[in-house]
């Protein structure tokens, strides 16, 4: 909000500190002062006022009372001048009906006859023009300069324009159209609200008001409004017609009910003496009853009091406190008299109550209503700044090990340490991201209001965007290995969303083995080891266009449980994305990890004899895995072979780097096997184990593998 | 026969000599001490054709000639084995060349800030605490005391999911929301997380970034014991032990009193800067003493109870830190940025 440092200085009795000290004192204790700039002989404060006190303080007054209390000043008593035609009463020019209580539980109305419409005063455009509001005319001018004063929209209408001499506040009927001023064109429904006569809607309440009963240079007679719309409404109807208002952003953090009529009369006033004009006796407020604002009650001070007399629904509030109370939240030891000092300078009245006070707040402070609402009040005005450190003093409770913060720290230190580079990428993803990767988009869970078309779905893979760039990358980079660690999302039946925490990595220019080298280094390292196997991915048919090329993917099992994918990725999409290498990737459940994970290592005595080595190398059928192999192996070598390990692979048809780098040239080997060669350590924990031995247990695994149907070559 | 053992150690000492490898080695072996054709062996064995006198004289020196050959044997395989360390001419290399390149990863910036500031609050016993993304309105909005249909809410712009009620978290007090639901005061905890506001992105905004939210409840704490927690922790975290914390008003539903903290602008220490706008502040956190509903809303008794609670962005802190102008970069995976953390 715009506020003008000579304007608060008309409210305030002693001087004003200089405008960069103002701007000081109201950031350390009200509100944020954003800017503070020079406009002629003025300087304009763009200030930041809190939600909470929108209601009073999106108004000069409101920052001058601000200012009083912490400067220890007074604010000027404001005179009213305004003279009522005590023959006329407004309800004879016109009658409201409200028939909606609930979203106007108050509506003021007062009448000022034979108007001169013309410019405003220099003054008066002076104060609009320094804050940036256009100069309109005079009466408009005045609506606009008092709602800027007390923080009260106002509105000003053409008497002669408005049918059947009667103001209706009405729901819109659905459809219901209205042209507003400066050429707006609206379409309400029934849950807008609307300022009507007995045949159109003249404004939309607490928004905007419309061209029919506009006041123009022929205006002559005028209707002026005051009115408390509720808040959510005001707010409903300008966020869903897109035209937020200086009213409406006062209406929505709601207005001070009893602050309505003063702003009134002061309106009233004020046209009366820049227009001419008679102001009709006794305003007109509907309902009658509803508050202090009787139609025959005297007028009263619009500035801080309001209309007292009467009825008043609005009670004011009253909080029990202790000075202690607030002392011990804050961490402060402030006075009890200053205590009751800073509060009464806010204008809380306060009296003894049993065990401690009661606090009565101003009207205007409907913001307040307990106890920590007094001691962020003091809190500020004593000054937050002026509260010092103080270590807390109690018990030192250990906070409980997050294995989830655990084992990802160690994952990313075993990465980064085999060369993986982390990133972090956005959550979101959009069409190109889900068609390149063949993902069906009703599992996507998909963003109602999303910033733009890239930011349409959740990421439901980490490697989408782990693809992604490495394509950027490959324009500069050679070596290119990404993990990440982040939630990936699932839109599942019965409208759930799936979230679920992944660890994905890629690397650009390699194939299959390396990653499962990475992979199996990975598990190793977090603990898990012992039962860890990878199968061959069987894609379903809806997954098979996507992200794994199904022919070199494993899944990574634990027992049964699938914990995640090493593999490559899908050539169709890495053409896609302009990718002209092979890039392999793995994924894990974080999940699963974390459960598996162990800390448990248990020394192995190494053994005081020696180790044997022995080749061997099988042709097999290229269809037999390795692993299948090795089990043969391993359950004929028993105990004493102590290890079996690939050391050499080659198939007839040369797809693999491990063929193309293979020691041996594939003499003898028929088109569909393969060769596959395994060094084999032979260790006893008790004895050396003598050559006999070990040629008995060899032989023992030739058998087996020629059991099978294979062939050990010589 | 003692010519002959003399000679023979000449003759081997020579032939040793010329052996340039495994193979030579082999073959000299068997040459010597091969048990058919060595010649050691045919000594030995022609022992039992000499006299007792003689045999007790040669025994003994050829067994040590034995020894000797076998220990020489052992030597020459070190020596085969090591051959490619020399100590001779035209080993000088220059040092200043560049290193063999070796393949290193690197941890995200941001990783590097969370773990450094997990240590300082591990070190003043608060905990770890994570939670969902994907949340719901209650836990978001409702249950920290963020009325419906309040302009509150717009204070913090939301994406909403396609289900109803489903949101991406505004901020990480849902967690601490979850964790008062299921834990009895008194606590401290932190929670660090991604979330997200759906604003326009530009160089110091993106519509994702991360966030430390803090939470100590128990008989007696207060808004200066959050002061003190906040100093030790900014000034752990940026190596500067004179960084100081300024309060001043604010207002956030979920607390009350509720400040805005400023931190010592740490890029000028205070002095007034572009960073900080002349000021010598940055704005780093929202915070304050957690309002009463919100404590009642998880069933702790706020009489009893009391609290303060605290939120900041990281990423700008990480931006200040390390000097990175753009806040896309934390998001992109350019390695050219990645790699220099």
């Amino acid at each position: 909000m715009k506020i003008s440092y000579n304007w608060l200085q008309e409210y305030i009795s002693g001087k004003l500190p200089k405008p960069e000290k103002v701007a000081e004192i109201l950031t350390m204790h009200s509100f944020e002062v954003e800017a503070v700039e020079k406009v002629g002989k003025d300087s304009v404060f763009d200030i930041a006022v809190l939600p909470n006190r929108a209601h009073d303080c999106l108004s000069h007054i409101g920052i001058a009372k601000e200012l009083t209390t912490i400067l220890k000043s007074r604010i000027k008593k404001y005179e009213l001048r305004i003279k009522e035609d005590s023959k006329t009463k407004t309800s004879d020019f016109i009658s409201i009906e409200i028939r909606d209580h609930e979203r106007c539980p108050l509506y003021s109305a007062r009448v000022v006859l034979n108007v001169k419409v013309g410019p405003s005063p220099k003054w008066l455009k002076e104060r609009l023009e320094t804050l940036g509001q256009k100069s309109i005319n005079n009466v408009v001018d005045a609506t606009n300069y008092v709602m800027l004063e007390t923080g009260q929209p106002l509105h000003a209408f053409d008497l002669d324009k408005i049918d059947g001499k009667k103001i209706i506040v009405r729901p819109a009927r659905d459809g219901e159209k209205i042209k507003t001023l400066g050429n707006g064109e609206y379409v309400l429904n029934k849950k807008d609200l609307v300022i009507a006569d007995t045949k159109d809607a003249l404004a939309i309440a607490g928004v905007k008001g419309g061209v029919k009963a506009e006041v123009t240079g022929e205006t002559k007679n005028i209707i002026l409004e005051s009115a408390y719309f509720e808040s959510s409404s005001v707010r409903a109807t300008s966020k869903r017609i897109g035209l937020r208002t200086d009213a409406s952003a006062r209406f929505e953090n709601g207005v001070v009910p009893t602050l309505t009529t003063g702003a009134l009369d002061r309106v009233a006033g004020l046209i009366a003496e820049l227009a001419g004009g008679k102001v009709a006796g006794a305003r007109h407020t509907m309902p009658h009853r509803a508050i202090g604002c009787d139609d025959s009650a005297p007028l009263s001070a619009f500035a801080g009091g309001a209309a007292k007399a009467g009825k008043v629904k609005f009670s004011p509030v009253r909080m029990f406190f202790t000075p202690d109370g607030i002392n011990k939240l804050l961490g402060t030891d402030i006075s009890d008299k200053e205590i009751f000092a800073i509060l009464k300078r806010l204008g809380f009245s306060v009296g003894k109550a049993k065990n401690g006070y009661m606090a009565t707040a101003p009207e205007e402070r409907v913001d307040v209503s307990i106890f920590q609402d007094l001691a962020e009040e003091v809190g500020r005005v004593y000054g937050f700044e002026n509260i010092s450190s103080v270590l807390p003093e109690s018990v030192l409770i250990p906070a409980l090990p997050n294995d989830e913060l655990i084992v990802s720290d160690k994952i990313k230190a075993i990465l980064s340490g085999v060369g993986f580079c982390e990133t972090y990428s956005r959550s979101f993803v959009g069409d190109k991201y889900l068609d390149i990767f063949s993902f069906n988009k009703k599992s996507a869970a998909t963003v109602s209001n999303p910033m733009s078309l890239d930011h349409k779905y959740l990421r439901p893979s980490l490697l989408f965007h782990l693809i992604g760039n490495v394509a950027e990358n490959v324009k500069h980079q050679k070596n290119i290995r990404l993990f990440e660690i982040g939630d990936v999302f699932l839109l599942e039946n019965r409208g759930k969303v799936l979230e679920r925490t992944i660890l994905a990595g890629v690397v650009f220019d390699a194939e299959f083995y390396e990653m499962k080298g990475v992979s199996d280094l990975l598990l190793e390292k977090i603990g898990i080891d012992r039962e860890v196997w990878y199968n061959e991915y069987a894609p379903g048919p809806e997954e098979e266009k996507q992200i794994w090329y199904g022919d070199r993917t494993a899944e990574v099992r634990v027992g049964d449980r699938v914990i995640g994918r090493v593999g490559e990725i899908n050539p169709r999409v890495l053409r896609s994305l302009n990718i002209s290498k092979r890039a392999v990737a793995f994924e894990f459940y974080l999940k699963d990890l974390i459960e598996l994970a162990e800390e448990k290592v248990m020394y192995r005595p190494i053994s005081k004899f020696p180790a044997v080595e022995r080749d061997i190398a099988v042709f097999v059928p290229t269809s037999v895995k390795v692993d299948d192999v090795q089990q043969v192996i391993e359950t004929a070598g028993g105990e004493l072979l102590l290890d079996s390990d690939l050391f050499d692979i080659y198939e007839g048809n040369p797809r693999t780097e491990r063929a193309e780098q293979s020691s041996y040239d594939g003499e003898n080997l028929e088109a569909d096997q393969k060769s596959l060669a395994f060094h084999l350590m032979f260790q006893s924990q008790e004895r050396t184990l003598t050559d006999n031995e070990i040629n008995g247990i060899f032989k023992k695994i030739v058998e087996a593998i020629e059991s099978e149907g294979w062939e050990v070559r010589g | 026969m003692e010519i002959n053992l003399d000679q023979l150690q000449k003759l081997a000492d020579e032939e040793l000599n010329g052996v340039k490898d495994a193979a030579g080695l082999e073959r000299f072996r068997v040459a010597y001490l091969g048990r058919k054709e060595g010649k050691l062996n045919a000594v030995l064995r022609s022992l039992k054709d000499l006299p007792e006198e003689e045999r007790r004289v040669v025994g003994p020196r050829a067994n040590a000639l034995r020894q000797y050959l076998e220990q020489k044997i052992e030597e020459k395989v070190r020596d085969l084995e090591s051959a490619g360390l020399s100590d001779g001419e035209g080993e000088r290399i220059d040092v200043t060349a560049p290193a063999k390149r070796l393949s290193r990863g690197h941890l995200h910036p941001m990783t590097q800030l969370m773990q450094k500031a997990i240590v300082i609050f591990s070190s003043m016993g608060f905990g770890v605490v994570s939670g969902p993304e994907v949340e719901t309105e209650y836990y978001n909005f409702d249950a920290l005391n963020v009325p419906k249909d309040h302009p509150a809410r717009d204070m913090q712009d939301t994406f909403w999911l396609d289900v109803p009620g489903l949101l991406l978290r505004t901020q990480t007090s849902p967690v601490q929301i979850r964790y008062m639901e299921k834990h009895k005061p008194p606590f401290r905890m932190i929670a660090p997380g991604k979330v997200f506001r759906n604003e326009a992105t530009d160089a110091t905004h993106e519509a994702q970034f991360y966030q430390l939210e803090g939470l100590m409840i128990g008989k007696d704490v207060s808004l200066a014991n959050l002061k003190a927690i906040l100093e030790v922790f900014y000034r752990n975290l940026l190596d500067d032990q004179k960084l100081k914390i300024r309060f001043r008003p604010s207002y956030f539903p979920f607390v009350e009193p509720g400040v805005e903290t400023d931190l010592t602008c740490f890029k000028c220490r205070g002095k007034g800067c572009v960073v900080c706008k002349k000021t010598g502040w940055i704005e780093v956190m929202g915070a304050g003493m957690v309002h009463p509903k919100v404590l009642e809303n998880v069933g702790i008794d706020s009489r009893q109870w009391q609290g303060f609670a605290f939120g900041g962005g990281l990423d700008r802190i990480a931006m200040i830190k390390y000097g990175i102008d753009d806040i896309r970069l934390l998001y992109n995976g350019d390695l050219r940025f990645l790699k220099q953390f």
